[in-house]
């Protein structure tokens, strides 16, 4: 098959997934639980679609389509193209595998639940997973934004699936008002950009920001910041997050952690990187500010919540801060661990959000002070959760241990602040999972549990391939790093590669080697004090009476309200878009 | 002549913002239901 055959495929990976949507809520007229065998169809046929070229661009090409033939003439480019670079397929063949998993899962454990509610499920979800390939494959900013608003849209309404409770309705009604205002900041962007440079195409605004760069352009680029910032939860951008992951139901939660805010992570690395390139480099010092910020709030507020999925929600703050910083650092190694990372996250935080759900689902508990003496009801579930704790905690041979390294090694070398800020909230998250996993699994605890409903074949499945992946990934790393990570940091960082390849229809980028030691010493020692550090952080919270009063006042600061949560974000905006223009 | 992508570009985002407001006012019908008031200072069950 030609590369222009492969091209032509990637408008179906999104097609087909919408067109599934689209059938869902008819099919369930016919069968109530054929939407959602209708949605894990949909999303094998996808990654099968997506696997097809995998091997072509993890080699290093570049895959262009232009919608409907409109090609650029003379380096000006408006037609909707779609493109598939190292990053972006890899991204996208991630949400496809793993959508299909969750689908599968809530097959199994959501199965009671009515026709109409099924149907409207499996439609959301599927629009959502077809949103992030869509924004995973564009190669447009004005695209972006429609992927990014259909994605909202979507998660709206998974948001606020358990319509007839006041929680949901609360948390829906925050991600209404933080997305949509983030939302608004990328149109306006997009709109200062194309204002600016008549440009939308990525290749072109490449091309037109090397050339001459405004203040309007690095404007712009706060902008995206503060709507991309918010879809990955950045700290101040942050109070949608742990509402609307606790709110829904836990497939829903692991969709959101595990892929959908990494859309907002994915987009700033591409824009930053990849579009703006040199042009935007005083971007990287404010996102390894909002990252070391992320990383550190994210794991404290982690440690001192007791709804278990509000501990999970907020280390998924924590570990996009880790991201957004591995991304900012701009060397080939810490990127291609961040890249590497992002999988990772995405497969343990998924696996971890689903033990939740199950336990949340079978024991109508949520909060951790009630719950206790899991381990002997739910061994499967309470071995799956251990085994994403560990992974977290970045103990080998797990996934964690590689691409935490790669990117520990970088900021070693090049920068120590970041690094010890990374380290406390390694420590604080290793503190905040362990707690949550002692209270939750093998504490003992005096009151039987009521009949627990058993674990359906779907729920052991998708645990078994989740648990089996943290485990896989850890095990043969250099599949995934000289595959897949070393080749998409490489077209992050591959300068004008993956912008004229847009344009002239295809390119290629270098697939360069990355290494990692596995059993160096200094790894294996900065795990071994972590864990250690972590472990002894989590004994003395557990057995304090009382919070402290930093975690008083940290948490005094998330009053609820969506008035503050838009107030904290629009400073936030602020603050970028004064540090940005002024560096300009 | 006008720029048609510049129309494109406010015509989408209209379309888009309709949904958006029609999402968002549906959950506020709820949420009315349910507090008794359409202060979203209220509506601070979630905290910290």
């Amino acid at each position: 098959v030609t590369d222009a055959g492969l091209a032509a495929l990637l408008p179906a990976t999104v097609a087909v997934p919408i067109t599934g949507a689209i059938l869902a809520p008819l099919a369930a007229k016919i069968s109530r639980r054929l939407p959602l065998v209708i949605g894990v169809i949909s999303m094998v046929a996808t990654t099968v679609l997506l696997a097809l070229p995998a091997r072509r661009v993890f080699s290093g090409t570049i895959l262009v389509h232009y919608l409907g033939h409109v090609r650029p003439t003379d380096g000006h480019e408006l037609g909707v193209t779609f493109a598939a670079d190292p990053f972006g397929l890899g991204f996208a063949l991630l949400t496809a595998g793993l959508g299909a998993i969750l689908l599968l899962y809530t097959l199994s454990e959501l199965r009671a639940l009515g026709a109409r509610e099924l149907g409207g499920y499996a439609c959301l979800y599927q629009l959502l997973l077809a949103a992030l390939i869509g924004s995973a494959l564009t190669a447009d900013l004005f695209d972006l934004f429609v992927w990014f608003e259909v994605a909202a849209l979507a998660s709206f309404g998974l948001t606020g699936f358990f319509l007839e409770r006041p929680h949901s309705l609360e948390a829906a009604l925050k991600i209404v008002v933080l997305t949509t205002m983030a939302g608004f900041g990328i149109f306006i962007a997009a709109a200062l950009i194309y204002s600016g440079h008549g440009a939308l195409n990525f290749g072109q605004i490449h091309v037109a920001l090397a050339a001459r760069t405004k203040t309007a352009d690095l404007i712009a680029l706060a902008l995206l910041v503060w709507g991309f910032g918010t879809k990955a939860g950045l700290m101040p951008f942050h109070g949608w997050l742990a509402d609307a992951h606790t709110a829904c139901p836990g497939p829903v939660s692991a969709l959101f952690s595990g892929l959908m805010v990494n859309l907002g992570v994915f987009a700033l690395a591409r824009l930053a990187l990849q579009v703006y390139g040199p042009a935007g480099r005083p971007v990287l010092g404010l996102l390894m500010v909002l990252g070391c910020g992320s990383a550190v709030v994210g794991a404290v507020l982690a440690l001192g919540q007791d709804n278990l999925k509000r501990v999970l929600a907020y280390d998924t703050v924590s570990q996009m801060g880790v991201l957004i910083v591995g991304f900012s650092t701009h060397a080939l190694p810490a990127v291609t661990g961040a890249t590497y990372h992002l999988i990772n996250h995405a497969v343990f935080k998924a696996l971890l959000f689903l033990c939740a759900g199950s336990i949340v689902h079978a024991t109508g508990l949520e909060k951790l002070s009630e719950m206790g003496g899991l381990a002997r009801h739910r061994p499967v579930v309470a071995g799956a959760f251990v085994i994403g704790v560990l992974a977290i905690a970045g103990v080998p041979p797990l996934n964690g241990y590689a691409s935490l390294g790669m990117i520990h090694d970088e900021l070693h070398r090049s920068h120590p602040v970041a690094y010890v800020a990374l380290l406390v909230a390694q420590v604080v998250t290793i503190a905040a999972m362990s707690r949550a996993t002692y209270l939750a699994f093998f504490r003992r605890r005096e009151r039987p549990y009521d009949d627990l409903d058993r674990l359906h074949p779907g729920m052991l499945v998708a645990f078994g391939a989740l648990a089996a992946a943290c485990i896989g990934f850890g095990l043969i790393p250099n599949l995934l790093i000289d595959h897949v990570a070393a080749p998409a940091a490489s077209s992050l960082l591959g300068g004008s590669h993956y912008p004229a390849g847009l344009l002239n229809g295809g390119g290629h980028v270098a697939v360069p080697l990355v290494s990692f030691d596995y059993f160096s010493p200094a790894e294996l020692l900065t795990v071994l004090g972590t864990v250690i550090a972590g472990l002894a952080v989590a004994t003395w919270y557990v057995r304090r009476a009382g919070e402290p009063s930093l975690m008083v006042n940290l948490r005094a600061l998330h009053t609820g309200s969506v008035n503050d949560y838009a107030a904290y974000s629009t400073a936030g905006l602020v603050i970028a878009t004064a540090a940005l223009a002024l560096a300009h | 002549v006008a720029d048609p992508v510049l129309q494109n570009f406010c015509l989408t985002a209209i379309v888009i913002g309709i949904a958006a407001t029609a999402v968002f006012l549906s959950i506020v019908v709820r949420l009315a239901q349910h507090y008794r008031s359409l202060d979203s200072d209220d509506i601070r069950g979630m905290r910290g």
